[in-house]
């Protein structure tokens, strides 16, 4: 039985630190009932600790990930190998919604599609790290554990002193590396969809610290094949690098979406001259589809001739005859994942259904088997988390963060989000979960 | 062989007062192995600064802002098209014209329907059974201005039964994607009823266009100003109004003259 | 950061103008709370009088819990706060977490206060520190020179608005409308901040009357005036035909 390093007792008080998060304005934003409500993310005070082993092993296997899903990308919307020597099914990329023919031979600037990665992985029983889900658009979170870190720091000093944690406040420093190494000239920017979004907070607390403009698509414009920002005083400066918090199908209503309001006309004339670095790409939905999730493997093995350090979870695809003659076998020991979901919906267990459910959901996989994955349901380490006052165990998940500039780092920290329901694998914030520190242990 | 003088106006009026004003129009006609273009002027008024970039798609693409008041914005392209359509066009494919778009997703009456059209189909060249769907989709829809709008799709339009050459267009692309046949949308200008016109491109190892409005090829009569998967990747101009609110209307106008 | 979009220097300046009112109305309800401990208990209806708000109190004790706390009494201390607040959660990174944190203490401090057992003036003191702590700290981390002087600018004529309508001394508004000046003469001209001559000259006319109540309406409506308002424009509509 494997054995993980474990810090069971909270760091500090979870009161403390949770008034300390208020105090700083750690909230996320809900709309319940057609209002706007700002409410904390409960943070749990005991740490989920990687060993430095461990973390080395995992590194190593998401850079590699991250690396082969970058080629992967500029393959795609170039001279497209991986299809054409028959390890993709030209299917799965071009019936995805997130493969976009407006970026078809646009090249990014220093060819990095996917500069902030938020792979999502979880730990077995058996101590093995499984990839669970890539996340190459807008991977969010980081910046929860971060102020997490600094106020346990203030709040518990000697946990410090007592325990070699490897100290995660970088974040931001590699974000702004990142920022400047693809920075076509000009300052760089976050662009937000505005206070009311969920997301608020991070957009403005990595503003801050990456000393950035915050910015909403009103305030920037487009001329001459260059992104602008126009000043209070009339005073136009370029913008070299944008981090967009904006999904794809709204940043640019010329090219997409053409009623989107919140985006910048003619940003694509910019980006396809090489005159902004738009981070992420776009177009990068096509490399984190649920379908292609199957085949990261197979990229990893195709572009870099490497053996896939870290594991996907045993993924099954009913696109392919075999395959769905095991799901519909298997039904109820497997979870089926809608691939055009996102946000912990889509996701139903089989072994949750019953009678009419079942059928209608098995014939649907037969019907329309390119639109699901079937998984294995992974056996979870449960991390112990405190509620009222007690110690409980519950499902957890780790988003690692992935930045790709001059070099692929990888955050020595991530999310380690938990489901506050006992009988819940589901472990998304969107849907009520909690979020802890996550320790990566020097020595 | 033509050779063609052209020339496309659009003239916008916005009512009430706008400040700014960006767009992006694909309006100037493409040059390629078909067709070569000489002569040709683009004017705006309102005065504007724009500027130019290939798509995607391989289409020009004149992408502009306007940012003082203004009420009213006429733009138009002129100039000499020699046209060929007997040189084989080869480049510009891409493999997602393969696959249904936005626009030409089938729904499940028109699954049946091809089910049923396609045993009438013997033919297994790809360019005979693009034939055999556009005389399908001609037989099926009647003429009717203004029956449809810009946001029909072809689903919309199998039930309506009627529509413009947009809606014959769509239909095309859908039946010849279900029948595993690459194939493209074509916005351009052409001699027939209408200030413009759209057929489409059908792949069988060059492009070969056909016009299933009029169940013809489109031949040395048609001029392409922009190709994609269907019409959002080609409209002729997209547009974005900032300021107060605004009632718009558009007139379009535009002529062709062969010159012998 | 140091370049101030057109949607930040609004903020900005009613962050200037929210804050300065949280911390002046402050004061005067605590004024005429102090009036009343010896028993002069309609002494508050003075304040709704200077503002020129109607009397729907039925005692000092409700006019405090409304002027205090009511959220959605738009000219209470608790709804100045929230806007204080809305506009600085914008400003994270001109103004710093820290500074905003000290917005979000004073909202925390209010709150707790309304069940406080402790005297009132005694539960608001960490009110004022924390307001005081904000400056403090906004002038300690916010380095743009513009972006203080938009803050300030907000602060003046939210101080000169109020102080002519409570009735202060006129050294005070005579100094306060020195500050405002200063403040003006350093905006760019093409900014929103560019200033109304009229205006200036009939405040400079006014600060300069001992009896300034007089042209009291005036003056305010100057005050009021004392920019063009400049608002960026939001998409409407887009367009597309049909072929």
């Amino acid at each position: 039985m494997y054995k993980a390093p474990q810090i069971t007792t909270p760091v500090g008080n979870a009161d403390e630190i949770n008034a300390l998060m208020s105090r700083y304005g750690v909230k996320f934003g809900i709309y319940k009932n057609g209002t706007f409500k700002e409410q904390l993310f409960p943070f749990d005070a005991i740490p989920r600790v990687i060993s430095h082993k461990d973390f080395e092993k995992m590194e190593k296997g998401l850079v590699q990930r991250v690396d082969a899903l970058n080629m992967f990308l500029y393959d795609i919307y170039h001279d497209k190998h991986i299809i054409k020597d028959g390890i993709v099914p030209e299917d799965f990329v071009y019936i995805s919604k997130g493969y976009l023919p407006q970026c078809e031979g646009v090249t990014p600037p220093k060819n990095i599609y996917s500069h902030i990665s938020g792979i999502d992985l979880v730990q077995a029983k058996d101590g093995e790290w499984y990839i669970l889900e890539d996340n190459l658009r807008i991977p969010s979170g980081a910046s929860y554990p971060l102020i997490a870190r600094e106020l346990s720091r203030i709040a518990a000093p000697n946990v410090f002193s007592d325990n070699a944690v490897v100290d995660n406040r970088n974040y931001a420093i590699m974000l702004k590396d990142v920022m400047d190494y693809c920075n076509c000239g000009g300052v760089n920017a976050i662009l937000t969809p505005g206070r009311y979004n969920a997301a608020y907070f991070e957009h403005s607390y990595l503003a801050e610290r990456t000393d950035s403009l915050l910015l909403q698509s009103n305030e920037l414009f487009v001329e001459d094949n260059v992104l602008y920002h126009r000043d209070y005083s009339g005073t136009k400066s370029r913008v070299g690098a944008l981090y967009r918090r904006i999904s794809d199908e709204y940043l640019d209503p010329m090219t997409f979406e053409p009623e989107s309001l919140i985006g910048i006309p003619n940003l694509m004339d910019v980006y396809r001259a090489g005159n902004v670095a738009i981070i992420n790409a776009l177009g990068n939905g096509v490399a984190d589809d649920k379908g292609i999730y199957y085949f990261v493997p197979k990229m990893i093995k195709y572009y870099l001739d490497q053996d896939p350090i870290l594991k996907n979870a045993p993924t099954y695809l009913p696109f392919y005859e075999e395959d769905k003659k095991y799901v519909l076998d298997n039904f109820e020991k497997l979870v089926i994942k809608d691939v055009s979901e996102a946000g912990g919906y889509g996701v139903v267990f089989g072994s949750d259904l019953k009678g009419e459910e079942l059928e209608k959901m098995k014939n649907l996989v037969k019907t329309q088997s390119r639109r699901f994955i079937a998984q294995e349901v992974i056996d979870f380490l449960d991390l112990p988390i405190i509620e009222d006052g007690k110690e409980v165990m519950r499902k957890a998940d780790l988003r690692a963060f992935v930045l790709s500039g001059s070099q692929t780092k990888v955050w020595a920290s991530g999310l380690t989000r938990f489901s506050r329901n006992p009988d819940s694998f589901v472990v998304n914030s969107s849907q009520g979960g909690g979020f802890k520190d996550t320790w990566v242990l020097s020595r | 062989m033509k050779k063609i003088n052209f020339t496309y106006q659009t003239q916008l009026d916005i009512g009430t007062s706008v400040n700014i004003h960006c767009f992006a129009l694909r309006c100037v006609p493409t040059i390629d192995s078909q067709q070569r273009i000489s002569n040709l002027k683009l004017n705006f008024v309102p005065a504007v600064r724009t500027w130019t970039n290939t798509d995607s798609f391989g289409n020009t693409v004149v992408s502009g802002r306007y940012d003082q008041p203004h009420d009213k914005f006429v733009y138009s392209v002129s100039g000499t098209a020699v046209v060929c359509r007997n040189n084989a066009l080869r480049e510009g494919y891409l493999p997602c014209y393969k696959y249904q778009s936005q626009m030409t997703l089938p729904n499940d009456e028109m699954k049946e329907f091809y089910q049923q059209e396609k045993q009438e189909c013997k033919s297994v060249s790809i360019t005979e059974r693009a034939l055999f769907w556009s005389q399908t989709v001609n037989s099926l829809m009647s003429y009717e201005k203004y029956s449809t709008n810009v946001k029909t799709t072809s689903a919309i339009a199998f039930s309506y039964k009627k529509g413009v050459c947009q809606d014959y267009s769509h239909l095309l692309l859908s039946f010849l994607r279900m029948d595993g046949i690459a194939c493209r949308y074509v916005a351009g200008l052409a001699f027939c009823d209408g200030e413009t016109h759209s057929w489409v491109e059908f792949f069988d190892s060059k492009w070969i266009g056909i016009d299933p409005t009029n169940n013809c090829h489109a031949n040395d009569d048609y001029i392409v100003l922009s190709r994609g998967r269907d019409f959002v990747d080609c409209s002729i101009d997209r547009g974005i109004l900032f300021g107060v609110s605004s009632a718009q209307s558009q007139v379009v106008t535009s002529s062709l003259e062969e010159i012998k | 950061m140091g370049v101030i979009s057109i949607e930040h220097s609004d903020k900005l300046f009613w962050l200037g103008r929210y804050s300065v009112r949280v911390f002046t109305e402050l004061e005067s309800v605590l004024k005429y709370y102090d009036n009343m401990i010896d028993g002069d208990v309609i002494s508050y209806k003075e304040y709704l009088k200077n503002l020129g708000l109607a009397d729907d109190y039925k005692n000092g004790q409700e006019f405090l819990q409304s002027f205090l706390y009511d959220e959605n009494n738009v000219n209470s201390i608790a709804y100045s706060l929230n806007r204080a607040y809305d506009n600085g959660i914008v400003l994270r990174e001109h103004i710093s977490t820290n500074a905003l944190s000290y917005l979000q203490l004073a909202i925390d401090t209010l709150r707790n206060s309304k069940s406080s057992t402790n005297a009132l003036r005694y539960s608001l003191i960490p009110l004022r520190d924390n307001m005081f702590a904000f400056w403090g700290c906004v002038d300690n981390y916010m380095i743009s020179d513009e972006a203080n002087t938009i803050l300030r600018l907000g602060k003046s004529i939210e101080r000169l608005d109020l102080y002519f309508r409570l009735g202060y001394p006129l050294s005070a508004i005579d100094a306060e409308f020195k500050l405002l000046c200063s403040r003006l003469l350093k905006m760019p001209r093409n900014s929103p901040y560019n200033y109304n001559r009229k205006s200036l000259t009939v405040l400079t006319e006014v600060t300069g009357m001992e009896n300034y109540r007089v042209r009291l309406g005036e003056a305010l409506q100057a005050l009021a005036n004392m920019f063009t308002p400049n608002p960026t424009p939001k998409p409407q509509k887009q367009f597309q035909f049909q072929q």
